[in-house]
């Protein structure tokens, strides 16, 4: 054994104080114990035990006996800390201001990013979630480019090899359950395919999954149901399994209870709803399904090694293969496109929370700079103690150390208050969250936005503690005692002053981007949506096809219904439709071309189809512009008749008068959709009714006694108490059929309010951080203006001595201030135009250059400016010209 | 910590290290491998001083005066030495430190021979 070269290795555990004083002694030492030990069994291990426990016991002394200078970079880092510590607690307002502004600015961006984080960046609720994509259909004649997928594709999908280890697909419908008690009530519910809880990895709780079960029919038997349903309807009866559910009249044997909090994540504008307490299954094989409907929503598992690009070449084949094999539902014009169900969950939360993001880094940058700025202001206070202490010896390393612990422990307090104001933020947003935002349960603060929130809190502390220290280093004893001051004193209000102007040119960046979202807003209240929505309550009646399977009955059904409600005091107009305006019910669209339309042209006229009672026109509120509406004539009798939007009108018959024209749209009769021959009687100006800020593409109005289906939402513009209304019309349906449920009564405000959710929600919050951040730059602005005419006191005491007047001071004061501040803000407008352009799908009606606006931003600042500058310019102008003099 | 102060001395007791360090450096001036050389056949290789612990020892002993190095000017003409090495000799303060050990030892032992742990006399 080499001792030796052991000994050297055990040597290097010791400080280099000790291994400097006794490295010859030791390794002598080592040598002495080897030959002590040299003979007997057991020599080398003896050694090693020796030598081991010496090391063990004494190293650890050798750490604790290390000489003071060795120690005395902790133990000055640490008096500092206490020296700073003091000091702050001596300056009370500066710790509150600072630790203030830090605070809100953390706790905002910790805020946004725990709904940032939680939405966008966890992963879906489903196993190995990024491996999950949606498919949409792709009309490229029309502008509809997210549309579902007949079975028929999906089946295609299937089958082509290497595309998807698992693909299927949902549609959300409604259904009426009728409790143990008899009462029915309707709820969400979804029609599957067998494997689709299996493509996305997800067990039933209780019981077994469609695909799971036998195939002996042709049909998956059961339903699967929620946990909540399980918990309210069924009281949680562990013996489920063995029960059956009415489900629509007909008794079902319930096969499965997913699991608690189980959600459906899906985009938006899939309108499929994140909690479906029935799941229905579709047969096994999906081309026996009628092949020209689509309605599936479909998600696909990519196969293991298979990524976007790829399946999108792959779905691209499938196109092709459905476009030749089945001419009657796809055109040259269709197409597939494949998208990570994740990203496309999120794509309209997306901008939303990216402008927030923005929004409050601004934020942050400009509380770091009113940190830095009063920080400046406190070190240009306290030259003097620096001096003394480079005086005694102190280098700029030990002198920058006393500002860098003060910026560290204003900065550790800021984030403290930070997480408060961001956990506390965070479940006021989280409150107010528009519907395309609700991806999770709930928000908080874990490890992430934690880690996230330290670090922008050591941003923040390097932003605010740079300038402060970079002068605290610079100012030497004879800068601050000699003649050199008054140069160092310059450059410090220097950098103040610029701090000022950038603090400024965020506030109107900030300050623009709240009033383009204002105005937004504002148009988006304006808009012609082409009804009147106040005053129109709506409610939800399913007329399911296994309660009443034929066209006729659910007619008939339909307008007793809209007799009765129509008929109930303070009641001016009833009616229904299959999709009210800003629902959630899957659209229906399909061509309704004009007479002699080329096949190859027909899908340019993709429109929206709906069913609807005779009341409903009046009801809403919609404005007759050509011919007639329905009557009770426009029966199931009579011929096929259609009303028209101006949009489709203008479309099909441009110039011309569409009354009296023929078009072929689709009608659903006896459970299928079927292009039919039918004359236009009317034309309606174009009601937006998925949106206020997206306009009509067209839609067609179909009686709803000649296209029967089986989902109405009435609208009911009454003037009468809401509660005692509702009441009477569960009254009025219940009358009409016992096995009838009134469901999702609301306001049709409420409706128009969610579809403008999102804007309201950035304008809202972008406008209290442009409040803020003007506060902040008023208070910064102020601060400085003070400085500055504090410093110049005795000059304004000669110039009054010499004949200036007290309003020529007020003017030279002012004028500082609005020399700033429009400094301010040309930079602020630059930054502006090329950071607005971000808002762009935010914004409705106003451009991101709106001039107007960038105007009342910079006027308000100006303003602002002005205010701040005139508290010290009086000041100023009030001070007594003798004593100015004198100092 | 240890200072020159005798009084401190004699009412702390001292580490077994120490003690060893200074009774070995009680008769004469000694190098460090030299004063573990003389613990270990003191006590019959009962205590055998690692390298660490008696250079640690040693360098704090230094640091509280109860030992001090010397030159070979100290030691004296004719003296034995070795200029390699650093010889160490105890201070008056640890000659006291260990004259307070070495009592407070003889008290324990004398109760010990009380008690019959250990032979009488």
């Amino acid at each position: 054994m080499n001792v030796r070269r052991l000994a050297r290795l055990l040597l290097l555990l010791y400080p280099k104080s000790f291994r400097a004083r006794f490295e010859d002694e030791f390794l002598e030492a080592f040598e002495w114990h080897r030959a002590r030990l040299a003979h007997g069994r057991g020599r080398h291990l003896r050694l090693a035990a020796i030598m081991l426990r010496d090391t063990l016991v004494a190293v650890p002394r050798a750490y604790s006996q290390r000489p003071r200078g060795a120690g005395g970079v902790v133990r000055a880092v640490l008096a500092d800390l206490r020296h700073a510590a003091r000091g702050l607690a001596r300056s009370p307002l500066f710790t509150v201001s600072a630790v203030a502004s830090l605070g809100l600015g953390i706790g905002a961006n910790t805020a946004v990013f725990s709904v940032a984080n939680a939405v966008l960046l966890e992963p879906l609720p489903y196993a190995d979630s990024d491996r999950l994509t949606i498919v949409w259909n792709h009309f490229t004649t029309s502008d509809q480019t997210r549309l579902p997928l007949a079975p028929i594709e999906v089946a295609e999908l299937a089958e082509q090899p290497g595309l998807f280890e698992s693909v299927g697909g949902v549609w959300a419908t409604s259904a009426t359950v009728t409790d143990p008690d008899g009462i029915a009530v309707q709820v969400p519910a979804a029609v599957v395919t067998p494997n689709f809880l299996a493509v996305l990895g997800v067990a039933p709780a209780l019981g077994r999954d469609f695909i799971s079960q036998a195939r002996s029919t042709e049909t998956p038997e059961g339903v699967l149901i929620s946990h909540e349903l399980w918990r309210s309807t069924l009281a949680s009866d562990p013996a489920v399994l063995e029960r059956s559910l009415i489900v629509d009249g007909v008794s079902m044997p319930v096969f499965g209870v997913l699991p608690e909090g189980f959600r459906l994540i899906f985009p938006p504008d899939g309108s499929i709803p994140e909690r479906l307490d029935v799941y229905r299954s579709l047969p096994w094989n999906l081309r026996d399904l009628p092949v020209g409907i689509r309605y599936l929503r479909v998600v696909g598992r990519l196969a293991p090694g298979v990524d976007i690009p790829e399946g999108q070449a792959s779905v691209d084949a499938v196109g092709e293969r459905v476009r030749a094999s089945y001419p009657e539902i796809a055109s040259d014009g269709d197409s597939f496109s494949i998208h990570p169900l994740h990203g496309d969950a999120v794509r309209e939360a997306r901008p939303v929370l990216q402008v927030l993001l923005v929004a409050v880094g601004l934020f942050l940058l400009l509380a770091s700079a009113n940190v830095a700025s009063l920080a400046l202001a406190r070190s240009s206070s306290r030259a003097a103690e620096m001096a003394v202490r480079r005086s005694l010896g102190a280098s700029s390393g030990r002198v920058a150390s006393l500002v860098v612990c003060e910026s560290l422990l204003v900065g550790s307090l800021g984030a403290v208050v930070g997480l408060g104001v961001g956990s506390l933020g965070a479940d006021v947003l989280w409150s107010m969250r528009p519907e395309g935002i609700a991806r999770v349960d709930a928000v908080g603060l874990d490890g992430t936005v934690i880690a996230f929130a330290l670090g922008i809190s050591a941003i923040a502390v390097v932003v605010s503690a740079w300038a402060p220290v970079h002068w605290s280093s610079r100012s030497g004893v004879a800068g601050t005692l000699g003649a050199a001051s008054a140069r160092i004193v310059g450059t410090r209000t220097r950098a103040r002053e610029w701090i000022t102007v950038g603090e400024v040119a965020v506030s109107l960046v900030l300050l623009c981007g709240a009033g383009l979202l204002t105005r937004s807003l504002a148009e988006l209240s304006r808009a012609d949506v082409g009804f009147s929505p106040d005053g129109l309550l709506s409610f939800k009646v399913a007329l399911s096809e296994q309660l009443f399977p034929t066209d006729d009955e659910r007619a008939r059904i339909a307008l007793e219904i809209e007799r009765r409600v129509g008929s109930i005091p303070g009641v001016s107009a009833a009616g229904a439709t299959s999709h009210v305006p800003f629902g959630t019910w899957p659209n229906w669209s399909g061509a309704a071309p004009p007479e002699g339309t080329p096949e190859r042209e027909v899908d340019a006229y993709m429109v929206d189809h709906r069913s609807v009672t005779p009341g409903y026109f009046e009801a809403l509120g919609a404005r007759l512009e050509a011919g007639r509406l329905f009557g009770s004539a426009d029966d199931a009798t009579s011929g096929p008749v259609v009303v028209v939007d101006r949009a489709l009108a203008d479309r099909a018959f441009p110039g011309g008068n569409a009354v009296g024209r023929v078009i072929h749209p689709r009608r659903y009769v006896n459970g299928e959709f079927v292009p039919t021959t039918a004359t236009v009687i009317g034309v309606v100006a174009s009601v937006r009714d998925v949106a206020p800020s997206r306009p009509s593409h067209g839609q067609v109005f179909w009686p709803f006694a000649q296209s029967a289906r089986w989902e109405l939402t009435w609208v009911v513009r009454s003037s009468g108490d809401t509660g005692e209304l509702t009441e009477r019309m569960r009254e009025e349906v219940r009358a009409v059929s016992p096995d009838l449920a009134v469901a999702a009564v609301a306001p049709l405000t409420d409706l128009s309010r969610a579809a403008t959710a999102g804007t309201r929600f950035v304008a809202l919050l972008g406008a209290v951080f442009a409040a803020l951040a003007l506060c902040l730059a008023a208070l910064g602005l102020y601060g400085v203006i003070l400085y500055l005419s504090s410093i110049r006191t005795r000059e304004f005491g000669l110039r009054r001595v010499v004949g200036a007047r007290p309003r020529d001071i007020l003017g030279a004061v002012i004028a500082d201030g609005l020399r700033l501040g429009t400094l301010g803000v040309m930079l602020g407008t630059a930054a502006a135009l090329g950071l607005n352009r971000f808002l762009g799908s935010l914004l409705f009606g106003v451009r991101p250059t709106d001039a107007m606006t960038l105007l009342m931003a910079a006027f308000i600042l100006l303003v602002v400016i002005l205010v701040a500058s005139l508290v010290p310019a009086l000041r100023a102008m009030r001070v007594d010209p003798q004593v100015a003099i004198r100092g | 910590m240890y200072r020159s102060s005798e009084d401190t001395l004699t009412t702390r007791p001292l580490a077994s290290t120490s003690f060893y360090v200074l009774l070995a450096l009680a008769d004469r001036e000694r190098y460090g491998l030299d004063v573990a050389e003389d613990v270990a056949r003191r006590t019959h290789d009962a205590v055998v001083l690692g390298p660490g612990s008696l250079y640690n020892t040693i360098k704090k002993m230094l640091s509280e005066d109860l030992i001090e190095e010397t030159t070979p000017k100290d030691r004296g003409e004719g003296r034995e030495h070795d200029p390699r090495r650093r010889y160490y000799r105890i201070t008056r303060a640890g000659r006291a430190a260990l004259a307070a050990e070495a009592g407070r030892l003889a008290v324990l032992v004398e109760a010990a021979r009380e008690k019959k742990v250990l032979p009488a006399r």
